[in-house]
């Protein structure tokens, strides 16, 4: 028999041979470094990192009654696709074929137009989801860029970078372009976003787009979706489009408050917003949380001992609010409570 | 901190760090980014210089980096859209290290470790990872994961009760 300890030490221990970092990842960690030294400090994000609040569960499981695991599919899809049946229908603006809400830019040597589609927006919660298309209009049959998902604070904050397909080891030849977010005419807000590509071909692709500004003193402000280029050393930035996306209503939202009469829950059917400003009655470090519906039913959106994850992302803010994205729709009217741990909070206050 | 020191610990630590961020990623690509953005996370701290531990600080910063990005859909969809190294050319990375005579694991048997700890969830294997492959002290995982010391311990209970299941047959 042997011993587990000696095994998982001399199993788990790296061999001589095995081969450290390249030379150009601990180049391009210097470089970046200088970059940083030289003035892109100012850029950089001030935001406290996100704290880990659950484990990471692979599985994204359904856990609650029978009709939300009938319901569940792709957010995005229940919220602009053309089987959208839930009460914020009404809600999305569907840009269709405004001229306001596109614009045709020139990339590597090919053209492309760029079209916002639909948004649908949340003053409550100070967040909004987007869709885009992008359409190559010439240049075809060279290679897509792609989004790696990564996001580039010491550049603008949050932008997302794409880059050709090519193009995986960022060497100083690179030209990235970018897509992000600006405030017309204002500083870049501090924003987060989380960004995903969903139907795409050799000619077209989608892109959803989720941003919240809780942290920015701008979170009314107008918007643009910006593109720009990049040069080698990152350094300059040629803006390819520019488009303001379109005002659209707000979703409602369900609120719970304290005796003081200080907001510290708001939600919507699409997320979340936990407040923690100053002695908060509801605690933002949850293990547990659920959304108890009128008829008796309760859906787990994030939950370590059941081992459910029904929120697609989540971030505090600068002043420890949490915000929670949920990966599908909800029906606010059908909506009794929220419990966060073992924590029942009556929202009741329909806005 | 001054760049002579960021280039000092990279020399130093840089190996370490990086087989570390592949352990824990599963992933040439994913360990690529997540070892810069450590150094760069470093490079950005200005309490860093009072660490006794670089290393341990090191780990810590990408560990906390790591849980951060799991926390992401967009990270963890990218992920996923990568082929994870197949197993033969782990079995092939194993055959290459195995140059010394007297190990008692097999590189079959070592193979089956990894993968078995590559099953535990992810706050179990993290913790094993820091202390089995880094030999860091259950004291200095609580400190760099700001956990208690009893939830260090109580999670590596957790973990070799359930490699010890997950071995008994075929390595143990």
């Amino acid at each position: 028999m042997k011993n587990l300890d000696d095994v998982l030490k001399k199993s788990l221990t790296p061999a001589e041979t095995e081969e450290g970092p390249d030379f150009w990842l601990n180049q391009n960690i210097l470089k970046r470094a200088d970059r940083q030294e030289k003035g892109a400090k100012i850029m950089r994000k001030t935001h406290k990192p996100t704290k880990a609040v659950a484990a990471l569960v692979i599985a994204l499981s359904i856990s609650g009654s029978a009709v939300f695991a009938a319901e569940k599919t792709n957010l995005f899809g229940n919220l602009f696709g053309e089987t959208n049946t839930v009460p914020v229908e009404s809600y999305v603006n569907d840009t269709g074929a405004d001229e306001n809400t596109k614009a045709s830019y020139e990339y590597q040597g090919a053209e492309y137009e760029v079209q916002i589609d639909k948004v649908v927006r949340s003053a409550a919660t100070h967040s909004g989801i987007m869709q885009f298309t992008v359409n190559r209009v010439s240049g075809k049959g060279e290679p897509w860029y792609i989004l790696t998902g990564d996001v580039l604070p010491e550049y603008d904050y949050w932008t997302m970078e794409t880059r050709n397909l090519q193009e995986i080891n960022p060497t100083d030849t690179d030209v990235w372009l970018t897509m992000g977010l600006e405030s017309s005419g204002q500083a870049t807000p501090d924003w987060r976003v989380y960004i995903e590509t969903d139907v795409s071909d050799d000619d077209t692709q989608v892109f959803y787009m989720v941003f919240n500004l809780m942290d920015s003193e701008q979170a009314d402000a107008a918007l643009s979706l910006v593109l720009k280029e990049l040069d080698g050393t990152k350094d300059s930035k040629t803006e390819l489009a520019n488009i303001t996306i379109p005002e659209s209503e707000s979703i409602p939202s369900l609120t719970w408050s304290n005796e003081n009469g200080e907001q510290q829950l708001a939600l919507t059917s699409y997320d979340m917003v936990i407040t923690n400003q100053g002695a908060s009655d509801v605690d933002p470090e949850y293990d547990e949380i659920s959304v108890q519906m009128k008829d008796g039913s309760t859906y787990v959106i994030d939950s370590k001992a059941q081992q459910v994850k029904n929120e697609f992302y989540s971030e505090y803010s600068t002043n420890n609010d949490m915000w929670i994205g949920f990966d599908h729709i909800l029906d606010l009217e059908q909506i009794e409570s929220v419990t966060i741990n073992d924590t029942v909070f009556a929202i009741t206050d329909a806005k | 901190m001054e760049k002579q020191q960021l280039e000092k610990y990279i020399n130093e630590y840089g190996r370490d760090i990086y087989l570390f961020c592949k352990r824990l990623t599963q992933n040439k690509n994913t360990a690529d980014d997540l070892y810069q953005e450590t150094f760069l996370k470093l490079w950005e701290l200005d309490n860093v210089k009072d660490t006794e531990n670089p290393k341990s600080y090191l780990l810590g910063i990408a560990v906390n980096l790591w849980k951060n990005q799991c926390r992401k859909q967009m990270w963890r969809k990218r992920i996923a859209d990568i082929v994870p190294a197949s197993e033969e050319s782990q079995i092939e990375n194993f055959l290459a290290a195995d140059s010394v005579e007297d190990t008692v694991i097999s590189n079959q048997e070592k193979l089956l470790v990894q993968n078995a700890v590559n099953r535990l969830p992810e706050k179990l294997r993290i913790v094993v990872l820091l202390y089995y492959m880094e030999n860091m002290k259950v004291a200095e995982i609580a400190e760099q994961l700001h956990e208690s010391v009893s939830s260090i311990k109580s999670k590596l209970m957790r973990a070799r009760k359930y490699l010890r299941k997950e071995l008994e047959d075929s390595v143990l």
